[in-house]
């Protein structure tokens, strides 16, 4: 369902992918690992179609988007991505519940039927106690699930998560995880999440290890 | 950590029976190997003649004689004593995992194994055992979930280790070879 | 310490570099005006000329001179503006120094460093800008080499000196002097911990020095009056109202903070778009930042309708006609329209700044596939929110302000009346249209600020 074949892609005199090929399918939730520098998050941009390779495809339900305009790629993203990110994602001028109804409201939604969707994605993650807090007011694993929440309202096909609990406590990355991996499994929605922790990795069905801007696999024994 | 102190821990909430012993301490400790009934009467009797358990009641109506047991204020006292030590930090796995991957960097090109290989396929094994572990800690009762946690933190400290080992694989084979 | 701000001036980059010259710039315009004033006091001629009065009129001059004076404000506004956007993107290096040792006050004083010889460059430069003019106006004054139809005829005994160099160097000192304040006072926004730094919570109330500089202005109004009639010949009490309207005007535009909030809370309210939405939040949680945004763009607005009841007394005929009054008019507006467009620029550093502060959450939001244009409608929209009631409160107090002009003149036409209120109109419609076309000027630093390097870690 997403897939990269090929890809290279640097930064001026640094090449953080080379060549690398990766296939992920519907309803999957895979955990890309590796240590710092190996190419993770650039990976993540480029199969959300935020970066462009240089060479190589990027294949969402088998339609390129690597060669898609911005415009283009914007609407893919918008129509079926979400994204979890690791802090200060949310707008700190807007609740909690205004945050979350945000992106609805940029796809046109009206505000009404935005904010009760949102709402009743808070009441899902179990943060609906926060819905009139600001951002600066949440901890730092409520603002987590917020953020959630939001990548989640529109009812992506696919959520990307980079570092999504890398500002927490084992406890409250456990919870953001749990509540993370539960609701996409739950909607059968796909989960491609970035991280140097591995026991994030442990809520993945898969995991791939990258290593200089390649896939790292051992031959089985 | 000896099975004598987790039975005074578990007599210091009240007088039990040996079988009720065995059920509370597998409920509490998930995580540990169960203990087996003889296990339990073996130490029992150790403690009652240390002086730290007592036997408060025996009854027998109609079936087997059931014995329960209590503890003294010495036991109380050692148990006390033996909770106010730590632990010996003492690694235990990685001695098992270093010697394998020392060994697959000596006889790696005689057997056939690359020794980054070896280190992939255990990071896979290492967190095939915790996505397990994570999945049984979000379902399981918070006894269970502790014993998860134990677990899964010392297998990531396992599996830093092999990140930190495939990073020094080459260094390690300079000074095999030299 | 010196030391180490060159030092650091050597490392810096390129935006910085920008920033730098944009400073420089605003000090270079500051000095240049007020060169001209101070070449306006050595001028020995007093005659009436139709195009040249401005200079040549010893009672017009003193004007001419407090306008060149009050146009520095929106230049040096938009000094202390870009000194902000500095100290807010100087950050992580100031972070940095506070882990190797230097105290607060140290990383203030090396901002204050870097404004001021931002400043000391940017005035030298005006001054020398300014030595080419006041040769031309030796040459139109003194030589009768006119690039208008009426050359200038010199009566005995009236020439047009150099500039006087002790005045040219009280510019520069003073510019410098405004530009290690503005470092200094941008500081104080910025807390460097050697750990991280945060942007100190700001100010979003209304503050009863606001209600003081209303009274002080009202007051100081009301006393020229007075001094306008001990004083037939009319000079020192027409200073006293026009420094307490001023003071006046400044208060009741930073005194607006109320009104932008309560703006932007009913906006928020009622938006059904996320774009006003975003916008109106953003601007009801600092309505302070953007009331001193606007203030300059508001003073401007309140004299461009206040001036309309002068003017409209010579268009309808009640006063007669002349060269030498269209001449000033046109002179007035030119000088409005220079003190918007530059206290505009100085919106357009002010968003930038927000920018900054937001740009994790707009990349994300960028990522999740909103639009930038969408992103840019915020922009445009929060700029309209709270323009709106600066702008409006502005034009209504001018046109307020000089309406005593309308009893001590019986016009001919109906009008006449109208005349001042359609210029208040399109005053208060082109500020508004200033800050809306400026907001978009903001795009490029938009497009940089929700790039996808900014998701990474701090």
């Amino acid at each position: 369902m997403l897939e990269a074949r090929g890809v290279h892609k640097a930064f001026g005199p640094t090449r953080a992918l080379r060549g690398l090929t990766v296939e992920i399918g519907e309803g999957e939730i895979v955990a890309v690992t590796g240590p710092s520098g190996s190419g993770k998050s650039t990976l993540l941009h480029c199969l959300a179609g935020i970066l462009r390779p240089e060479t190589g495809e990027i294949r969402f339900d088998g339609r390129r988007i690597d060669s898609l305009g911005d415009a283009a790629r914007t609407t893919v993203r918008r129509e079926n991505f979400g994204v979890v990110f690791q802090f200060g994602q949310l707008v700190p001028e807007l609740s909690a519940l205004e945050n979350v109804a945000l992106p609805l409201m940029f796809n046109r939604h009206g505000r009404e039927e935005s904010m009760l969707t949102a709402r009743s994605w808070l009441e899902r993650l179990g943060v609906e106690d926060c819905a009139g807090l600001r951002p600066g007011e949440l901890s730092g694993g409520q603002a987590q699930r917020v953020a959630v929440a939001r990548a989640l309202v529109t009812g992506p096909r696919v959520v990307f998560a980079d570092e999504p609990t890398g500002a927490l406590d084992s406890l409250a990355g456990e919870r953001v995880m749990d509540e993370l991996t539960g609701t996409a499994r739950e909607s059968r929605t796909t989960l491609v999440i970035v991280t140097h922790d591995n026991r994030v990795a442990a809520y993945a069905d898969r995991e791939i290890v990258l290593r200089d801007g390649t896939v790292a696999s051992a031959v089985t024994a | 950590m000896s099975v004598g102190h987790v039975v005074l821990g578990l007599l210091s909430e009240g007088p039990r029976h040996g079988y009720e012993l065995k059920r509370e301490h597998d409920r509490h400790l998930p995580g540990a190997r169960p203990l087996a009934y003889g296990q339990v009467y073996a130490t029992l009797q150790r403690l009652q003649r240390d002086g730290f358990a007592e036997v408060a009641e025996t009854a027998q109506d109609g079936g087997p004689e059931r014995v329960l047991y209590a503890i003294t204020p010495e036991g109380l006292a050692e148990l006390a004593r033996w909770l106010g030590e730590v632990e010996a930090p003492a690694p235990h796995l990685s001695g098992a995992l270093l010697s394998r991957t020392v060994l697959a960097v000596i006889a790696g090109e005689a057997a056939g194994v690359t020794p980054g290989d070896y280190l992939l396929r255990q990071r896979a094994a290492h967190l095939t055992r915790m996505r397990e572990l994570t999945a049984r800690r979000a379902s399981g009762s918070p006894a269970e979930a502790l014993a998860a946690d134990y677990a899964i933190q010392h297998l990531d400290a396992d599996l830093r280790w092999i990140e930190t080992a495939m990073a020094r694989l080459t260094d390690l084979k300079e000074e095999i070879d030299a | 310490m010196i030391g180490i701000a060159r030092m650091l001036e050597r490392g810096r980059s390129r935006r910085e570099r920008v920033r730098g010259r944009l400073m420089a710039a605003g000090a270079a315009l500051a000095t240049f005006l007020l060169c001209a004033a101070a070449n306006l006091t050595a001028f020995e001629i007093d005659e009436h000329h139709d195009y040249y009065s401005v200079f040549t009129d010893g009672m017009m001059r003193p004007g001419t001179m407090t306008a060149l004076v009050l146009l520095t404000a929106p230049a040096l506004a938009f000094v202390y503006q870009v000194s902000r956007l500095a100290a807010a993107t100087r950050q992580r290096r100031l972070a940095a120094l506070r882990l190797a040792g230097a105290t607060p006050g140290e990383t203030r004083l090396l901002g204050a460093y870097e404004t001021g010889r931002s400043a000391l460059l940017g005035a030298l430069a005006g001054a020398a800008v300014y030595l080419p003019v006041n040769l031309a106006a030796q040459w139109i004054f003194n030589e009768r080499v006119s690039p208008l139809p009426v050359p200038y005829v010199p009566g005995a005994g009236s020439s047009v000196p150099a500039v006087p160099l002790p005045l040219v160097a009280a510019a520069i000192v003073l510019v410098t002097a405004g530009g290690v304040l503005s470092g200094l006072a941008a500081g104080r926004h910025v807390v460097a911990s050697p750990l991280e730094v945060v942007r100190r919570a700001r100010l979003t109330r209304p503050r009863a020095l606001d209600l003081l500089l209303v009274v002080a202005g009202a007051g100081l109004v009301f006393a020229g009056f007075n001094v306008v009639e001990m004083d037939p010949i009319w000079r020192s009490g027409v200073y006293v109202i026009g420094a307490g309207a001023c003071v006046l005007v400044f208060g009741l535009v930073l005194a607006t903070t109320w009104v932008i909030r309560a703006a932007a809370r009913s906006a928020g309210r009622r938006a059904g778009s996320a774009e006003t939405l975003l916008s109106a939040r953003m601007v009801e949680a600092d309505p302070r930042a953007w009331a001193r945004a606007l203030s300059v763009v508001g003073l401007t607005v309140f004299l461009g309708s206040a001036a309309g009841w002068a003017q409209t007394f010579v268009l309808f005929d009640v006063w007669s006609v002349s060269t030498f009054r269209m001449v000033i008019y046109v002179l007035v507006d030119l000088a409005l329209l220079g003190a918007m467009v530059t206290s505009a620029a100085a919106l357009v550093v002010h968003q930038a700044e927000e920018l900054l502060d937001h740009r994790r959450s707009f990349a994300s939001l960028a990522a999740s596939g909103v639009p930038i244009a969408s992103l840019g409608r915020v922009l445009t929209r929060q700029a309209l929110i709270a323009a709106l009631p600066v702008c409006l409160v502005a034009g209504a107090a001018g046109v307020a302000a000089l309406s005593w002009i309308s009893f001590s003149a019986t016009p001919t036409t109906a009008w006449a009346y109208v005349y001042p209120f359609l210029r208040a109109a399109v005053v208060t419609a082109l500020g508004v249209a200033a800050a809306v076309l400026v907001s978009r000027a903001a795009r490029p630093v938009l497009r940089r600020a929700a790039a996808p390097g900014e998701l990474r870690f701090e």
